[in-house]
């Protein structure tokens, strides 16, 4: 409309027309009242926003935002969009409800979103995009607010394997026990989760219940699972939320639930330090938030992280290192941390298939794996799933 | 069901619709009549209206189909139909449709035409704007046709209008898929839809939408735009006068031009013939004349009667810029002059040019000014087009008082009294009997020319064979100017006062431009006497002032044939039209500026107590109120800084709690009482001593 009316204008200066004169008038005219009232529409407000501290990945996330006006005037309506950080992957983001800020009452407005990448995220401040009342002209203005954290944990991502021997299962346990020779009583049975073996579920319980139990074993040895991730720079594959460390978080994440309720010691050395009175509960809290903030950001090597790990864990603990690049500082870690008494179970990700066009050789790599064998490791290829949660 | 009186934004109405019609009308209306075509406006007009109506009902017949998104495919159809058939198009229009200078207002017309057909949302309904507005762009360059400033001032507010409701119902649509309608409910709701579900807009303007401005605002503002123009244009236009205008465009050619009237053409012999029958005028502007009053504008006298019209015996013209006209005809000095400048802008070619009697000076800026002894004036280098010509005149000054006429005129033929009937010689002088001096007599001719003939644009043609004036005086007592004029210049003669017939333009007072100059078209072509006086000059003598006319056949009336939309019940139906719009504008106003507040109820009047309330609390205490906070636990975190009030702060407190909470409708008393103690509170803060931070 604004070329329009510099055309007309043009024309009309050449042609001195004044019904010309008075048409571009009234549209340079109309132009003006309306960048005059989009420009007031976003003047004058405050705002606080209310988010959650922390969801999980997928879950649907409300974030409410209040509006007050400052000034005793009509508007035309706003929108309010949040200044969510680009990293901060989300799908399902719903539109925001134009709304009229209000000098007497505090106007609520919310938008919804399903984060799908796990992280810290801080923003604040917020943009608002106001019209006049004809739609016709546009006006953005930034208003800084109270910021907001919100931490996206990851989603256990339920993986179905069977660990080799000395995984440190209770189940695998009283297969170790039964080999040795030492009995193990089942300690109860307790519902079936996703990734219990069927060899070991309670029939007759099953039959009496009309739900799957299973046999809990008592892990007689307390077993400790230590888990170390691949967190060396550029062996995090894939784009988007579809990334390998975002699949080696759920699943485990979900490995150290289901030891923990095992009772066994979960650690993430490196990662956190683990506490000994902490309920069960408490730790698998402290496991969420701990992933949450996993990024493949380091200059160590697997094999360095390995190094460092020797010494630290209690005997008969296994270590289960989480990887989907091969690294070959791996091998003689493994060497040395088998020399001390830790197990060590390569649990490897196709890394070549979250992107086939990244120059990386993967983790399940033939070569690799029987390096991995030859060094005294039971390397375990883990299923990939291209879309997770 | 939503009530009868419920104002629904949802959906596209009845008033978009006619809203959008009433731009397109607007729109073809006006390009018809920047071609003096009323009956090709008439039948756009009609056709526009057939087609808003019928998208109208085909949008209620199909709302819940599929095929209503076929509205822009079928648009499109219209527009590039509109192009790609401008021929047979143009041969369906009256009169064969716009001429080919401009043919495109042909296209853009069918385009209004056509697409008002498949208006069927509001990205169609709002898109007929675009050709609306080409439209108008074009019918302001040629400026033929001056009342389109205020078709488009309509139009504008119209659209603007449109505009905001249109921009209302996407906010709606938008607000839907927010899920602000599903908010609470099961999962998996399906979204309402915003064109049949009924009552979303009230929802929210009962809610987040309680101080928007709405459509109101935007009609408030349409208006105030309009005023704005209205002042503000004129004022750019005179500012930018010194470099606008280098480009000139002549004006479309007008088909099928109703004739001439007999008080303009000059035949082929070189005669005036006066009495021809109907004047038929066009109302094209002509000339632009800057003058310091209403004058009289001669172009053209004539001195010979010839029974049936008037003639001149070949005259000679002069080449000079700047130079003196002789006074008058006979060597006549005038005592005592005013002089006064002129300005005249040519709208249209002319062969003589229109000016203020007496030219001293005239000044072409094309080239020189041909003038010929009688005062005719011609340009000697033609540029039709926005030529300007500036000079000076003059009048007799204040206090001469004409009284005896000149005598000796020479060998012109003022005093001829050829062709002059008997009856008319005799009327003459049966009239001035008893004058004393000749100014008198002719005062007198003229009061009896008044009296016996009356204004009529229609009167037929004299019969054949008889003198028009001698007719008119004695039979039929009817006439226009040429008449009127003539039996002045024949009366005069009769009784020894030399005088002649003038052919020129007399401007109307209805048709002043806003920066003052008055715009003349053919329809202010007129002729008078004017006769000779000793130390005054030519004076002029015009019956037709104060004649009684017929009804629309008075002076400045000559136009075409009354058109139908002007006629008596027609006309009436029109101006309560224009009534009922005014009053609903009005209204429309009066509801804005009440600034009523959406919610006038009382729960609303103890919310807006506890703001002021919550706002005197943190005041005192320094920080905001939390949003998360309830009000008890606000209140507590406060108390410190309330010091011996918080005891009356608490009591307060609860009355809002209870009122504000209550699932009953707050009583008039409740809210009269909380205000009262709200007050009350409010004394006692502000009397209770300041306490330093951080001091319980």
């Amino acid at each position: 409309m604004t070329l329009a009316s510099a055309f007309l204008a043009v024309v009309a200066l050449m042609l001195n027309s004044p019904a010309l004169f008075y048409m571009v008038t009234a549209l340079l005219a109309t132009i003006g009242a309306c960048r005059l009232q989009a420009w007031l529409s976003v003047k004058g407000l405050r705002f606080e926003r209310i988010a959650p501290e922390s969801v999980q990945v997928g879950d649907l996330v409300t974030v409410e935002i209040t509006v007050w006006s400052d000034y005793k005037i009509r508007r035309p309506l706003i929108e309010i969009v949040d200044n969510r950080p680009k990293s901060m992957l989300s799908a399902g983001l719903t539109a925001s409800l134009p709304i009229a800020a209000a000098y007497d009452l505090p106007i609520q407005t919310q938008y919804q979103f399903r984060p799908l990448k796990r992280g810290h995220y801080r923003w604040s401040g917020l943009t608002v995009e106001g019209t006049d009342a004809l739609g016709l002209v546009s006006q953005k203005r930034q208003y800084e607010t109270t910021s907001a954290e919100v931490t996206v944990l990851p989603r256990p991502i339920p993986v179905s394997v069977e660990l080799p021997a000395a995984a440190g299962w209770g189940i695998s346990e009283a297969e170790s026990g039964q080999t040795r020779g030492a009995g193990l009583e089942p300690r109860g049975v307790r519902n079936y989760v996703s990734g219990d073996s069927l060899r070991h579920v309670h029939w007759r319980s099953t039959a009496k219940r009309g739900e799957l139990l299973v046999k809990e074993f008592e892990a007689g040895t307390h077993a400790a699972a230590a888990f170390l991730i691949q967190q060396t720079k550029g062996t995090d594959v894939g784009v988007g939320a579809n990334t390998s460390l975002e699949l080696i978080c759920g699943n485990a994440v979900f490995l150290s639930e289901a030891f923990l309720r095992q009772g066994a010691r979960v650690e993430f050395p490196g990662l956190d330090s683990f506490v000994a009175n902490a309920s069960m509960h408490e730790r698998v809290n402290q496991i969420y938030e701990m992933l949450a903030g996993v990024q493949a950001n380091s200059d160590r090597t697997l094999g360095e992280q390995a190094s460092a790990v020797v010494g630290t864990l209690p005997t008969g603990s296994v270590l289960y290192v989480m990887m989907a690049v091969a690294d070959r500082s791996l091998i003689d870690a493994v060497v040395h941390l088998m020399s001390k008494g830790t197990s060590v179970v390569p649990l490897v990700y196709d890394g070549a298939s979250f992107d086939k066009r990244a120059r990386i050789i993967s983790a399940t790599d033939p070569a690799f794996m029987g390096a991995l064998r030859d060094a005294g490791a039971m390397p375990t290829v883990m299923p990939n799933e291209v879309e997770h949660g | 069901m939503a009530k009868a009186q419920e104002r629904d934004l949802s959906r596209i109405g009845w008033l978009d619709y006619l809203l959008m019609g009433i731009c397109s009308c607007l729109a073809v209306y006006s390009g018809g009549m920047s071609i003096e075509q009323p009956m090709i406006g008439l039948f756009s007009v009609g056709l526009v209206l057939i087609g808003t109506l019928t998208s109208y009902i085909i949008r209620i017949q199909l709302l819940k189909s599929q095929f209503i998104k076929w509205d822009g495919l079928l648009y499109s159809a219209a527009v590039i139909s509109s192009i790609y058939f401008a021929g047979p198009l143009a041969q369906l229009m009256p009169e064969g449709g716009f001429p080919r200078e401009i043919a495109a207002a042909g296209w853009l017309s069918w385009m209004l035409i056509l697409g008002s057909f498949a208006t069927w949302q509001d990205s169609t309904l709002l898109f007929q704007a675009i050709p609306a507005l080409a439209l108008f762009g074009l019918v302001g360059c040629y400026d033929t046709y001056r009342a389109v400033t205020f078709n488009f001032f309509a139009f504008l507010i119209c659209l603007a209008t449109l505009f905001a409701r249109a921009h209302g119902r996407q906010m709606l649509r938008q607000a839907a898929l927010s899920g602000y309608f599903t908010r609470g409910l099961a999962p998996g709701t399906p979204v309402p839809s915003v064109e049949t579900t009924h009552g979303l807009a009230r929802r929210l303007k009962d809610g987040p939408w309680r101080w928007i401005a709405g459509p109101e605002w935007a009609l408030l503002s349409a208006l105030a735009v309009v005023l704005l123009s209205l002042l503000g244009a004129p004022i750019i236009r005179e500012s930018v006068s010194g470099v606008a205008g280098i480009v000139t465009l002549p004006p479309p050619p007008i088909k099928n031009q109703p004739p001439s009237s007999s008080a303009r053409s000059v035949q082929s012999d070189g005669v005036v013939r006066i009495g021809r029958g109907p004047n038929h005028q066009s109302p094209r502007p002509v000339i632009e004349a800057k003058l310091d009053k209403k004058r009289y504008l001669r172009e053209q006298s004539f001195m010979s009667y010839t029974g049936s019209g008037w003639q001149n015996p070949p005259v000679p013209f002069s080449t000079s810029q700047d130079q003196e006209t002789p006074t008058d005809i006979a060597n006549i000095q005038v005592l005592k002059e005013n002089t006064f400048n002129f300005e005249i802008t040519l709208l249209e070619q002319l062969k003589y040019l229109p000016l203020p009697p007496e030219v001293k000076t005239v000044e072409a800026d094309h080239g020189g000014a041909l003038t010929s002894y009688d005062g005719a004036v011609q340009i000697s280098i033609v540029e039709p087009y926005s030529t300007k010509v500036s000079g000076q005149s003059f009048e007799p000054g204040s206090g001469l008082q004409p009284k005896d006429a000149v005598r000796n005129v020479g060998n012109t033929k003022l005093l001829d009294l050829a062709n002059i009937p008997a009856r008319v010689t005799k009327l003459a002088l049966d009239v001035t009997a008893g004058d004393k001096t000749d100014f008198d007599k002719a005062q007198s001719i003229e009061r009896e020319i008044t009296r016996r003939i009356v204004y009529n644009l229609e009167v037929e043609a004299s019969p054949s064979g008889q003198d028009p004036v001698e007719w008119a005086l004695f039979e039929k007592h009817e006439a226009y100017c040429d008449i009127y004029a003539s039996a002045m210049v024949l009366m005069a003669r009769a009784v020894g006062i030399p005088a002649r017939y003038v052919q020129g333009y007399l401007p109307d007072d209805r048709r002043l431009e806003s920066n003052g100059n008055f715009l003349i078209s053919n329809k202010d072509y007129h002729a008078w006497a004017e006769l000779m006086f000793k130390d005054v000059g030519w004076v002029i003598f015009d019956p037709t002032i104060g004649a009684s006319a017929k009804e629309g056949e008075g002076l400045g009336d000559a136009g075409a044939s009354q058109p139908w939309f002007s006629l008596g019940p027609v006309a009436l139906a029109f101006d309560a039209a224009i009534l009922l719009t005014v009053i609903a504008i009005i209204g429309l106003l009066s509801r804005v500026v009440k600034w009523r507040l959406p919610i006038s109820n009382s729960r609303s009047e103890v919310e807006r107590c506890y703001i002021r309330f919550v706002k005197r609390l943190e005041r005192a205490n320094g920080h905001r109120r939390h949003v998360g906070q309830t009000a008890d636990e606000f209140l507590e975190s406060v108390r410190p800084s309330l010091g011996s009030t918080f005891g009356v702060a608490r009591e307060l407190n609860e009355q809002f709690v209870r009122l504000l909470y209550a699932s009953d409708t707050v009583a008039t008393d409740g809210v009269q009482q909380v205000r009262k103690d709200l007050e009350a509170f409010i004394k006692m803060l502000k009397a209770e001593p300041k306490r330093p931070k951080g001091e319980v």
